[in-house]
């Protein structure tokens, strides 16, 4: 198996970050929680025997006076950005794997900071500065006796490639070229981070990364597949992946002020295209792409206004430039801009346009699929409903989505067109009891309207507890119209949703009737009130 | 090479969109023709979105893009199993005071546009159907029994082919037993521009049986029968 060089890379690890993160000091016995169990635990509350994935009941019996903190991920992304944005400084792309893990490539800056080692140390010193900030700041001192890659809330190390340099960085050291392996070698075999090979390993006696290390490479492919080989490939210190390093957010807005205000649509076209190709000529010098479109706009009285454009395809200059024109000339020409009709005479115009392009990614060619199929790439299509979408707001030009679920109400989902739609949910394909039967309903309210049910003698029918009807139904109201005799019915059918949580619990019981008047009706009876759910119309 | 250069400018099968069978029997014509206005009226029965699903079907599983409008209520599931298909359906459920703005842009991309007739004034209607005919799409109106009202003079122009719902029948459904299998609707069909101009069919949705396909999606919509054709 031919595998490249792995570069040398420094990873700065941040050991508890959850706990870091909220500003608690290791010496704190503090413990991070999610769904009732450990993720992550305090120098000070390991001490006293707290290990991730305990339940948290059991953390605070061998701690008491534990501090238990619910996991806040937001919060360790947030606090985790300036980390990066120190390391960024260093002039190196920098990978992150998850917060509290980044690792850069050191090829560049050693030569410039005049070593692995001083390299090391100087970032060391700026992400030690860096816990003030974070509420963490401690007495570090690169002192004799104790590693000067070593912080109390995170360590530098230096090896090839992410792997060995997450291993060296726990240590806090810097391991030389070439000595991956050796040093990898009395490392347990669980620090592959598969349980499975590892449990598998452990029963043929391997218990190390070097005993696995040991093993042929092709017998390792033979047994274990490309996965084990993959992992096989780490133990030996051979880590050639490439850092996948985060793209450095730009600002890649482009605005520009009119004065006088725009006040009519003719006044904006200019102003459109030239945007549009600032806009598209920057994104393209810095080879990106992005899929959202924000245009923001600031009318001469001083409100703003904001929408957001999706587009499945490449933005050219064109596109952004029609989209621009359309959303001004909706704002213009529609129900008029905010803060006119004060008074005063003077028309309300457009002062200030921005366009801010968001989830901005490199732009590789690809086009974004939309569930799983070809793109829409008619581009007359796409045209027809974005100027819908720019008279009425993208929200209101909707694709249906059909996911799971037991009312026909529930089983459709809206996606705003354009909006890359999430992967078609595969509940969808799952049986749901108590679902309707085909046909379904043709007509499905947003909100079940209210309806009654009478039987023979003029009385409400109710369903009890059994499921069972209080009286056989004879005459139905549907919404305003006048009542109307049953001439077939079937029912109840008892939908008993989520019983096992008080406050979501629903019952129900389902009807279908049909009416002499030659309507056909779902209809459903919950907590005594009959509603109607859909129509065969 | 000849043929190419000899080819009419709009060939007659492009000019028609699929449609199923049954339908063809009443349009008249092999499939839905671009650039016609339809109308499909509740007239004293239910049953008018059926028949639009039923219109739109073949052809948006053979590809065309539809778009209703106005049409808040649409049961969806129910369209899937009429085979319309939803990932080339787009839906403007509430178009408020701009209806006729909103339907004119969706007919200059869409080849089905399917709208409610309330909320669209004489004057607009015309001109929307003018515009069908430029763009060469599919206008499809229907007025539904809540709009029973409004529909009694619906679409008085331009309209090409008229579907007047005027009776219907649920099959599977007792006292107090069975569930509701097939839904028979009754039209008459009214054509602006063919002999005999009205034709009476019954229509079963899915069908007279009442069975389910094992492939709701492509079958249901060709699943109509016409028994009782004229």
């Amino acid at each position: 198996m031919k595998v490249p060089v792995p570069a040398r890379t420094l990873v700065l690890w941040c050991p508890d970050w959850p706990v870091s993160a909220g500003g608690h000091r290791p010496e704190e016995a503090v413990a991070v929680v999610a769904d009732g169990k450990v993720v992550a635990a305090s120098a000070a509350a390991r001490r006293s025997g707290v290990r991730p994935p305990q339940r948290r009941r059991q953390a605070e019996s061998c701690c008491p006076g534990l501090a238990v903190v619910p996991r806040d991920p937001g919060a360790e992304v947030r606090a985790f950005e300036p980390v990066v944005v120190a390391l960024e400084r260093f002039g190196a792309p920098v990978a992150v794997r998850r917060p509290g893990w980044a690792a850069l490539a050191t090829r560049g800056p050693t030569r410039y900071f005049g070593g692995e080692e001083s390299f090391a140390v100087d970032v060391a010193g700026a992400v030690e500065t860096l816990g003030e900030s974070l509420g963490l700041a401690g007495e570090y001192r690169p002192v004799a006796g104790r590693a000067p890659l070593v912080g109390d809330w995170w360590r530098v190390g230096i090896a090839d490639g992410p792997f060995a340099a997450t291993m060296a960085a726990q240590q806090g050291r810097i391991v030389p070229r070439g000595g991956a392996r050796a040093f990898l070698a009395p490392f347990d075999i669980e620090r592959l981070g598969s349980a499975q090979l590892s449990s598998l390993l452990r029963r043929l006696g391997v218990m190390t990364l070097g005993g696995f290390a040991a093993l042929e490479e092709t017998d390792v492919l033979a047994r274990f597949g490309s996965d084990g080989a993959r992992l096989h490939q780490l133990a030996r210190g051979r880590d050639g992946r490439p850092l996948d390093v985060r793209a450095r957010p730009r600002d890649l807005a482009v605005e520009t002020h009119l004065e006088p205000p725009a006040v009519d649509v003719d006044a904006t076209a200019f102003v459109a295209k030239n945007l549009a190709e600032r806009l598209c000529g920057r994104l393209a010098a810095e080879g990106l792409a992005c899929s959202f479109l924000g245009i923001e706009v600031e009318t001469s009285t001083g409100n703003r206004l904001e929408r957001r454009w999706a587009h499945d395809g490449a933005w050219t200059p064109a596109l952004v430039a029609e989209r621009l024109r359309w959303q001004l000339e909706a704002w213009l020409v529609g129900p008029g801009l905010p803060g006119g009709g004060d008074g005063t005479n003077e028309e309300v115009g457009i002062s200030r346009v921005r366009l801010v392009p968001t989830d901005v990614v490199a732009d590789t060619g690809r086009q974004l699929e939309l569930w799983g199929r070809p793109r829409v790439d008619d581009e007359r299509v796409v045209r027809a409903f974005a100027r819908v979408q720019g008279l009425l707001g993208p929200e209101e030009v909707v694709r249906p989505l059909l996911v799971g679920g037991r009312e026909p109400a529930e089983r459709v989902r809206f996606v705003p067109f354009g909006d890359p739609a999430p992967a078609r949910p595969d509940d969808a394909a799952l049986p749901w009891p108590g679902q309707l039967p085909s046909p379904n309903p043709t007509v499905v309210p947003r909100e079940p309207y209210p309806a009654e049910v009478l039987d023979r003698d003029g009385r409400h029918v109710g369903v009890d507890g059994r499921g069972t009807p209080s009286g056989v139904p004879v005459s139905v109201t549907v919404g305003g119209r006048p009542p109307s005799l049953v001439v077939a019915w079937a029912g109840p059918w008892p939908v008993d949703e989520q019983w096992w949580d008080t406050a979501a619990h629903r019952r129900r019981a389902r009807f279908q009737v049909v009416t002499a008047d030659g309507g056909g009706y779902l209809l459903a009876i919950d907590r005594g009130r009959w509603v109607v759910e859909g129509s065969y119309d | 090479m000849v043929a190419q250069r000899v080819r009419p400018l709009v060939l007659a099968r492009d000019e028609l969109l699929p449609v199923a069978p049954e339908f063809a029997e009443l349009l008249g014509t092999p499939g839905l023709r671009r650039g016609s206005t339809l109308a499909v009226v509740a007239d004293g029965a239910p049953g008018t979105t059926s028949v639009a699903f039923g219109l739109v079907a073949e052809a948006s599983s053979a590809g065309a893009w539809c778009a209703a409008a106005g049409l808040e209520d649409l049961g969806l599931v129910a369209a899937d199993e009429f085979g319309v298909a939803l990932d080339r359906l787009v839906l403007v459920p509430r178009p408020g005071k701009r209806f006729p703005t909103v339907v004119a842009a969706l007919l200059d991309g869409c080849d089905v546009v399917l709208v409610a007739a309330p909320g669209l004034a004489l004057a607009d209607r015309r001109q929307l159907s003018v515009r069908a005919r430029e763009r060469r799409a599919v206008l499809i109106v229907v007025a539904g029994s809540q709009a029973a009202a409004v529909a009694s003079r619906p679409w008085p122009d331009g309209v090409d082919v008229r579907f007047s719902v005027t009776g219907g029948v649920f099959v599977g459904l007792g006292a107090g037993s069975g569930r509701v299998r097939a839904h028979r609707v009754d039209v008459a069909v009214t054509r602006r521009a063919a002999s005999p101009r009205e034709t009476r069919a019954s229509l079963w949705f899915p069908s007279p049986s009442g069975e389910i396909p094992s492939q709701p999606r492509v079958a249901v919509g060709k699943r109509l029968d016409s028994a009782g054709a004229r």
